[in-house]
């Protein structure tokens, strides 16, 4: 922003809840071209986490952005660079903004509004890798019974039958359905092991939704939402909604299962190589299981997305 | 200096090459997972799951095949197929889906590795006497500065364009100190050292001493500003 440190940039910084900003974040705010990237609506921070009269600082696609709760409660996103104010969302929990001019409104999950579900933000997480790198590995099932062993998958029966993949145009997004696996501890209201139903969704270039067998009526789905906010083409906050059935343990202790589980896929994570996502097939080499993880790659191909990705 | 194509390049002494660990070293900017099965079977991959992009060194090595932490695919010790796929177990993985795996040799003590096609083993360098390997030095420059450094610290003779020798005292002898040079990327760099004759048991940790000293020296003098 011009001189004169205004309001949020400088009065109200909140160290504490600063994103960690590469320094090479600025200059690359100004290089995006990606117009879909630019177009798409994202999730900054957690409503519940914001200090009524404190900035946040944030970045988003390279742009260092403040959100203020003021004190009757209104939230507002002014961005540095061009000194202006964005638009803003409340959406699943969380603020949701855009450096561009979004076609549509922030996607739906109907669930969220089902009114017996415990909606509650799962953590914001920073990873050292690109966006589609986190999404690609929310929609992974063959990792669960190695990476998350005796919670979400055993090595015993870690085989994956085949299932669907289907991408629709309206709404634009992926489908992954017929999804089954033997999970011990679904979730931290299972108190037993069992076959898990579920259906993967992707309605955004970087976020992911996936509904699950709820450990607690099994004709119904516990709803995990992934938002990933791309700080820059290799830094990412990973935001996390819980939309579940659950009504006896406290916010805090699903948070905490939330973000153990998180923990394990985090070193792997940060150690793919390179961060962006290759989109090229032959870069990577996918097997028939993988079928998600390759209708989402080129999902991103054919939309044109170039911002954390290889093409 | 140039990748030298087909050129052997020391990567670590093979007694820190420990069993039923995946060590981490890089070569000319290319990450390597280097690894020893339990038949003595040394190997030195691109540091990278040919399926999703996880460096390998984070795997875990089992004896005589390396498991890929992400999705549990295993690779077998030598040409590095991959010879099971857990999400997919009952299929025997296709021929084409192994690690990169290059050149390895084991030689005076250290682990050898060639990035393409060497046409032969790598050379002895301490042309079959004894010898005593020395602690490697990593150093934060590139490979043409450490040599300068070298030459001009211990008067060392230009072996080859990555190899150089000295004269010096050890412990009041003269021994032959031989420093190899393993460029791992355009500003880090690792000497690799050893002394012929080794020194009597009893002088041993004197002599280490004295060797690991003049090398922080050398260290310490090209990094600098």
């Amino acid at each position: 922003m011009a001189a004169g440190g205004r309001g949020p940039w400088v009065a109200g910084l909140d160290k504490a809840m600063t994103d960690i900003i590469p320094a090479a974040a600025a200059a690359a705010a100004a290089a995006v071209t990606d117009r879909i990237a630019l177009d798409a609506w994202y999730a900054v921070a957690a409503v519940d986490e914001l200090r009524p009269g404190a900035a946040r600082i944030v970045t988003l696609l390279g742009a260092r952005l403040a959100v203020t709760r003021g004190a009757g409660g209104e939230i507002v996103v002014e961005i540095e660079a061009g000194d202006g104010v964005l638009p803003v969302r409340l959406r699943f929990g969380y603020v949701w903004t855009t450096l561009g001019a979004p076609a549509a409104d922030v996607f739906a999950i109907p669930e969220y509004d089902e009114t017996d579900r415990r909606n509650l933000n799962g953590g914001s997480v920073g990873v050292r890798t690109s966006a589609p790198r986190v999404v690609e590995n929310f929609l992974d099932m063959g990792h669960l019974p190695i990476v998350h062993t005796d919670y979400l998958g055993v090595e015993a029966r870690a085989e994956i039958a085949p299932y669907r993949v289907e991408v629709t145009t309206e709404p634009d997004q992926i489908l992954a359905t017929r999804c089954r696996i033997f999970q011990p501890m679904a979730s931290l209201a299972a108190t037993q092991g069992f076959e898990v139903d579920y259906t993967f969704r992707v309605p955004h270039p970087y976020c992911a939704v996936l509904y699950k067998s709820s450990a607690i009526d099994p004709t119904r789905n516990d709803v995990i939402a992934i938002f990933v906010q791309p700080v820059d083409e290799e830094h990412s906050v990973a935001h996390m909604l819980v939309s579940g059935l659950d009504r006896t343990h406290s916010n805090q202790a699903i948070r905490a299962f939330q973000q153990f589980i998180f923990g394990q896929d985090r070193p792997i994570l940060e150690n793919q190589i390179p961060a962006r996502l290759p989109l090229d097939p032959r870069a990577e080499i996918p097997i028939r299981i993988d079928a998600t993880s390759s209708a989402y790659r080129r999902w991103l191909r054919q939309k044109g997305v170039r911002y954390g990705v290889l093409a | 200096m140039n990748e030298a194509p087909g050129r052997w390049f020391p990567v670590m002494r093979l007694e820190e090459l420990v069993p039923r660990h995946v060590a981490q070293t890089e070569l000319w900017g290319q990450e390597i997972a280097l690894w020893r099965a339990d038949d003595g079977g040394v190997n030195a991959w691109e540091n990278r799951c040919p399926h999703r992009g996880v460096r390998l060194s984070i795997g875990q090595n089992t004896g005589s095949e390396l498991r890929c932490r992400y999705h549990g695919w295993r690779f077998a010790s030598g040409d590095g197929r991959c010879t099971h796929i857990p999400a997919d177990p009952l299929r025997p993985p296709p021929a084409f889906l192994h690690a990169t795996v290059y050149y390895v040799a084991v030689q005076d003590g250290f682990v050898w590795v060639a990035l393409s096609g060497p046409d032969r083993p790598p050379p002895s360098q301490a042309g079959g006497l004894a010898w005593l390997t020395l602690r490697s030095t990593p150093v934060e420059a590139g490979a043409e500065r450490v040599r300068a450094v070298l030459m001009d610290a211990t008067y060392a003779r230009p072996h080859d364009a990555f190899t150089l020798v000295a004269e010096v005292e050890q412990d009041g002898a003269k021994a032959r100190l031989t420093l190899m040079l393993q460029p791992m990327g355009p500003a880090r760099t690792v000497i690799h050292a050893a002394v012929a004759p080794p020194p009597a048991p009893a002088d041993r940790l004197t002599v280490l001493r004295q060797h690991a000293a003049r090398l922080a020296r050398i260290r310490d003098k090209a990094e600098a500003p």
